[in-house]
């Protein structure tokens, strides 16, 4: 009897593992088009309506229908003021860090972090270009993440199921 | 630093301490706490707060300038004197423009920058250009933060002599640089488009255009200093344009604005006249000498125009009242000289 139960907790936890890798590989791909509008809704805040930053991501928390990730933006719009101490590229750092972009490959993180650094301080045909150019970095990002996807979350999803069986094999 | 001169002015404005707490919450917080142990008789004599990369931080006072130290004592002394170093430079940039250098490049290229309050900065920096107009102030390397004060009351005791049979006499304002030429033409206007029933004053019709934000300090297009109840601004716009629309939509009975001088400004003047509107101005000049050698302001002083020359110094202080004169060859109306807050009715 205690080996069944072992064995089925072996195959249950492998599998568990298995649908999470999987699961991480479609997260980093919502994560990738959430973070490719979030910049698309910037670049228009910035080139059209001209606001300052701290409207900037306040309207961006408004629009962007993700209740986390806005409550994310609502932070950095909420640190930048007048006579604020603030560091953008930090609170933008600290933004891309947040455990729920925890799905983001390292590649996906230096893409935002890049331009974070520059995020308001240069003149706004730069500011375009520079969201325009992650944006372009991110949706490449985005077709190979798709890709992957497609290959390997079945294979992981099979693998972690294959794996928990054969190594109840072997213990058998 | 202190040279023994009163500034009653500010001695009776006790108002003015929370305007300038307000200033220094621009500032970042390692600046503002050193800012902030300036002692308060001092504080409220603040006038411009100078910033250059790797050089001392400039107290001016008016009539006076000072380095000060991390302590918070001021000293002419540069070896003594808190250095503003690149970082702590862009800190502060940071902190005036919340970040957002894209969304104020336009208003950045006229040199200056309105902020929330009144207050404003002027800034140098690499200078880009488009053709013959510039298009982008850079890599700024300057800031000039000067505070914004309401002295209210200056220009009480100047009334009597603006004003006859109803109706706003066209004046000019001459004097130096700070020496108050703006702050008094403000009071003029608040007082004026406001009224002063003590003085038969009915409040009229102000329509001011403020070129450089400095009069009624706008900012997104709201003065934050008051101008009065009757006054309608013209924020960021040439003369030459505000007056026209003004003329136009409002239908003002005084025309204000800053700082003319410039040969074309003649024109705007006439055309003020030319509408039955008065006009209060001022411009840069020692005495009425000086002025009538400028060619812009030839013009208007020899055209019998002004109908009120008031000349301002620093004499007594920011705002001292040399003389007020009943147009250029008319006699002088008051020679003694006076600082407009001493006594005045608040």
């Amino acid at each position: 009897m205690s080996k069944i139960v072992g064995a089925m907790l072996l195959i249950g936890t492998s599998t568990f593992i298995g649908f999470t890798m999987a699961e991480r590989l479609n997260e980093r791909c919502r994560l990738l088009r959430l973070l490719i509008r979030l910049l698309n809704i910037i670049k228009t805040e910035i080139g059209f309506h001209s606001g300052l930053l701290a409207e900037v991501f306040q309207r961006a928390a408004q629009v962007i229908h993700d209740p986390k990730m806005a409550v994310s933006l609502e932070r950095i719009a909420r640190n930048i003021g007048f006579g604020s101490d603030f560091d953008i590229g930090q609170l933008w750092e600290d933004f891309v860090n947040n455990p729920e972009l925890g799905s983001l490959s390292k590649e996906d993180s230096a893409v935002l972090k890049e331009l974070g650094v520059y995020f308001g301080s240069t003149e706004r045909k730069d500011q375009i270009e520079r969201i325009e150019a992650a944006r372009y970095r991110l949706e490449i990002n985005l077709e190979a993440a798709d890709v992957d996807k497609m290959k390997q979350v079945r294979l992981y999803r099979y693998l972690g199921f294959a794996a928990g069986a054969a190594m109840v094999c072997l213990l058998l | 630093m202190n040279n023994g001169k009163q500034e009653p002015w500010l001695i009776n404005d006790k108002s003015n301490s929370p305007k300038l707490n307000g200033a220094l919450h621009f500032f970042p917080s390692e600046l503002r706490q050193v800012l902030l142990k300036i002692p308060q008789d001092l504080q409220l004599k603040l006038i411009e707060i100078r910033l250059r990369t790797n050089q001392p931080l400039e107290l001016n006072f008016g009539s006076t300038d000072s380095f000060i130290t991390i302590k918070g004592d001021l000293t002419g002394k540069t070896e003594e004197a808190l250095v503003i170093n690149a970082d702590t430079f862009r800190k502060t940039f940071n902190a005036f423009t919340t970040g957002s250098f894209y969304a104020l490049e336009e208003e950045l290229t006229q040199g200056y920058l309105a902020l929330p309050g009144g207050h404003r900065i002027g800034i140098t920096g690499q200078v880009f250009y488009n053709g013959a107009s510039i298009r982008l102030i850079s890599n700024i390397s300057s800031i000039n933060f000067r505070i914004a004060r309401s002295i209210r009351g200056i220009a009480r005791p100047l009334l009597p002599y603006l004003w006859k049979e109803g109706r706003f006499l066209k004046t000019l304002i001459i004097g130096p640089p700070a020496t108050g030429k703006t702050t008094l033409l403000r009071e003029i206007i608040r007082e004026i488009s406001s009224g002063v029933p003590l003085l038969g004053i009915s409040g009229i019709h102000v329509g001011l255009v403020d070129e450089r934000s400095e009069i009624a300090g706008s900012y997104q297009g709201i003065p934050q200093l008051d101008v009065g109840l009757r006054t309608d601004v013209l924020d960021g716009c040439s003369k030459r344009d505000g007056v026209y629309l003004l003329l136009r939509a409002m239908n003002p009975q005084l025309i204000a604005t800053d700082e003319i001088g410039r040969e074309d400004d003649f024109r705007v003047i006439e055309d003020i006249i030319n509408a039955g509107v008065s006009f209060l101005a001022t411009a840069h000049a020692r005495n009425l000498t000086e002025a009538i050698l400028r060619p812009g302001l030839k013009k208007v002083l020899q055209d019998g125009a002004v109908e009120r020359l008031v000349l301002v110094s620093n004499r007594l202080g920011i705002g001292t009242v040399e003389s007020i004169k009943s147009g250029v060859s008319g006699p002088e109306l008051l020679s003694n000289g006076f600082t407009g807050v001493k006594g005045c009715p608040k």
